[in-house]
């Protein structure tokens, strides 16, 4: 992966493909790629759909090696959302593929003088870019349909629906899985619009031709994977639980807590919390699908296989197994308690192009301003139906919670920096809402994982009982996460991580063998801490204080019920949280 | 794995209203009132964790290395050892959950202080006395133990019970070699008919 591909999409006389060495980007991945160019050549003042944004494709540094669970691609640029850095990440066959390329990163810069649509095909000859109105405002199902026409069905596809193309601030990108479905998105943050603002429909990848990229060190990068698979395989979350279950087994268990978020952040437990489980999910998907239905790799080389595939009451295919944010989102959040209609809603977001977790939320403040009736399933298809066709209405809610909160005069807005908050109520897990208020990423779950940050001892070892101990478990995680979304490595690897200090250390072994280094687990930690480190620098430059650093007011005066708490860190806590 | 969990104690259950005698592939369509919770005996005033060895008959070695969360309440409890239980609690229980809110929930985690505001705490002292307790297993823990938990007899309110054979009526056709109500055979057909009384009902499920 020593080459990347700048296309500039302004370019006098059409769009211009210029591919150059890495150069100052040599030797990072993923997360550290997207946040280190942005953070250098986006000014952060620049609007977010204008031609001084990037958007910044990069798979990470294991990807398209023979490595497990690699496979994860980062997309990066100013969030039209936030107005900050943005990193969103997805699975999907497109970062293997593009790595087996060659390519570090793929940049779109610059912005299309007319209104022209173009697709982009990347293979082992070059980069070509042709005008592809014939896409205009498809889902991104029927895109990929028609590009398997053109392309054949040994491609990957990137691609957004008509919410990107619409600019919507909860656009997603889409990226194609095993079978060539547009089911695995960079939700976060309304990346698709800025591929939209672009003039880019889709990115078409072939990597017919190429190899699986060789490691400087093929025996140690051999035993290296071999103890990484034995690891993954033997944990219980990796090995069993997320393959019989995948994500959406976390509802019963955060429901339990009283911290599942119902009725817009209302309370902490939704009645109807079994029948929209991931255990009855995966009953539900094996009996229509056949045994095996609920296990599912998104990716070649996945062997958590914490997805699955969810077929309609006649055994049709509708979509990917949803995830427990979308469950949750689609689900409790909105009182809505059916699994089919919360699948329909899944396949309605991936066609059009949406983020989930946003589309959820926006529909719960939509539903706290009485625009629908909680837990009224029908009018929540109807409202992302509006989204996909740019009505007046369904521009709003495409914009996102923050945006619909404000029109509808709903005070209870649960976002941070414009973002919306994902499926576990910060009142409850106070920890994870310091992660919340003081990400760059805005309101995100994924920016604070555990990477055996006890090993790593970043920041010292932490006493968990003390008093300062969330504020300090928040950063390292923070810390950890930055790094592991640099390699290209799904974040479930985490748990056996976590557990298993020889499957971390296979990680480390894993990278050094293949590029030739001699990282520690030190080194690890402080690659995480200088991803960050320019993430907040950028937002500081776009206009970002401590006061965004903070929760909604709501979330310190209500109480959550069952446990009755508020959220209670300090916000002298929280702006200690990155002084390192 | 049966052998594994189970330790031998001695039978005490009261006389059942209703018994399922079941297919091994009719077992999945139980989970989800496992997920919902099931009224299960218990000597009030014990720990946890003798909650699990004692009553349920679970392996110690099975509850320390596979019984990764528990609530008691709704509150997270790191030391099932001193947890005490107390009339008409709620104990849940999972195996490893995923994600960093996984590791947060953990019983002994690491990440325990992010959720210190709902951990279980220290309580009242409760006078010994047998009662009931609802019991909800999540997770890969049905599969494991449910048809265990289920043979030896759960409560389960009649509505609930209702709403239940009606959403799976042609699974139990299939699965259900006979049902019993006070010891009488029914046809399996009636059960999503029949008028389950209001309040708790006594099952257990039969695999074979």
């Amino acid at each position: 992966m020593d080459k990347i591909v700048r296309i500039d999409m302004g370019a006098q006389g059409g769009p211009k493909a210029t591919i150059t060495p890495a150069g100052d980007y040599a030797g990072l991945g993923g997360r550290a790629l997207t946040s280190t160019l942005v953070s250098k050549e986006v000014p952060p003042l620049c609007h977010p759909l204008g031609e001084d944004n990037k958007l910044v494709i990069a798979p990470g540094l294991l990807s398209g090696t023979t490595a497990a669970t690699s496979g994860r691609l980062s997309v990066g640029c100013k969030s039209p959302l936030t107005g900050g850095i943005k990193e969103a990440n997805a699975g999907g066959q497109p970062s293997q593929m593009l790595g087996r390329l060659g390519y570090a990163a793929i940049v779109l810069e610059g912005k299309p003088k007319d209104g022209t649509l173009y697709k982009i095909l990347v293979n082992k000859d070059g980069v070509k870019i042709t005008p592809a109105d014939n896409l205009k405002m498809l889902g991104n199902y029927d895109t990929v349909e028609k590009l398997k026409g053109e392309f054949g069905d040994k491609i990957g596809v990137i691609s957004i629906g008509p919410a990107g193309e619409m600019k919507m601030s909860a656009a997603s990108i889409a990226c194609t899985d095993m079978e060539l479905r547009p089911t695995r998105h960079a939700g976060r943050g309304g990346v698709g619009a800025v591929m939209g603002s672009k003039g880019v429909k889709a990115i078409v990848i072939d990597d017919t031709g190429t190899k699986i990229r060789a490691p400087k060190d093929p025996e140690a990068f051999k035993a290296a994977t071999k103890t990484w698979v034995e690891g993954l395989k033997k944990h219980p979350v990796t090995g069993q639980g997320m393959p019989a279950y995948g994500t959406n087994v976390l509802t019963n268990v955060i429901n339990e807590a009283g911290g599942y978020p119902t009725h817009n952040f209302m309370w902490g437990r939704f009645e109807g919390c079994s029948r929209i489980s991931g255990e009855t999910q995966a009953e539900i998907e094996n009996q229509r699908g056949g045994e095996g239905s609920a296990t599912h790799g998104c990716h070649r080389g996945c062997i958590i296989r914490c997805s699955g595939t969810f077929y309609d009451k006649d055994g049709h295919y509708l979509t990917k197994q949803p995830e427990y944010e979308t469950v949750w989102a689609h689900g409790g959040n909105c009182g809505i308690d059916d699994l089919d209609s919360i699948a329909m809603l899944d396949r309605l977001d991936d066609d059009f192009g949406v983020d989930t977790i946003e589309m959820g939320a926006t529909i719960g403040v939509a539903m706290e301003a009485g625009v629908a009736k909680w837990g009224d399933a029908q009018a929540a298809i109807n409202l992302v139906k509006e989204v996909g066709k740019g009505t007046p209405l369904g521009r709003i809610l495409g914009n996102g919670a923050a945006v619909t909160g404000k029109v509808f005069g709903v005070e209870r807005v649960p976002v941070v920096k414009g973002q919306s908050m994902p499926a576990y109520d910060p009142r409850a897990v106070q920890g994870i809402g310091v992660t919340y208020a003081t990400s760059p990423m805005g309101a995100d779950h994924t920016a604070g994982y555990a990477v055996a940050t006890n090993i790593l001892g970043v920041g010292g070892k932490v006493d968990p009982l003390k008093p300062e101990g969330q504020v300090e478990l928040s950063k390292n995680l923070q810390i950890a996460t930055a790094a592991l979304d640099s390699t290209g490595m799904c974040l479930f690897v985490a748990m056996a991580i976590l557990d298993q200090p020889e499957t971390f250390q296979a990680l480390i072994d894993s990278i050094n063998a293949f590029h030739g280094l001699k990282l520690t687990a030190d080194d690890f930690s402080e690659l995480g801490k200088s991803v960050l480190t320019k993430e907040r620098d950028f937002n500081i430059r776009a206009g970002f204080t401590s006061e965004h650093d903070r929760l909604p007011a709501f979330f310190k005066k209500e109480s959550l019920p069952p446990h009755n708490i508020i959220f209670n860190v300090t916000d002298k806590d929280l702006d200690s949280v990155f002084k390192w | 794995m049966a052998a594994d969990k189970i330790t031998d104690r001695p039978e005490t259950a009261p006389q059942p209203d209703l018994t399922l005698f079941v297919r091994p592939e009719l077992m999945p369509a139980f989970y989800e009132l496992l997920q919902s919770g099931v009224v299960v005996g218990a000597p009030i005033g014990s720990t946890i964790q003798s909650f699990l060895c004692q009553t349920l008959g679970l392996k110690p070695q099975y509850v320390e290395e596979r019984i990764q969360t528990i609530f008691l309440n709704g509150k997270a409890v790191d030391d099932p050892a001193s947890a005490v239980v107390n009339d008409h609690a709620t104990i849940a229980l999972s195996a490893a959950m995923p994600g960093l809110l996984g590791a947060t929930l953990r019983k002994g985690g690491f990440y325990a202080k992010m959720r210190g505001e709902i951990s279980h705490a220290g309580q009242a002292k409760v006078s010994p006395h047998e009662g009931r307790v609802v019991l909800k297993l999540f997770n890969l823990l049905p599969a494991e133990i449910g048809s265990l938990i289920l043979e030896k007899g759960v409560w389960v309110d009649g509505k609930i019970l209702k709403a239940f054979f009606e959403k799976r009526l042609s699974l139990f056709l299939e699965g259900c070699r006979e049902a019993r109500l006070h010891g009488r055979s029914v046809d399996v057909g009636r059960l999503a008919e029949q008028e389950w009384p209001d309040g708790e009902l006594y099952l257990r499920v039969q695999k074979g």
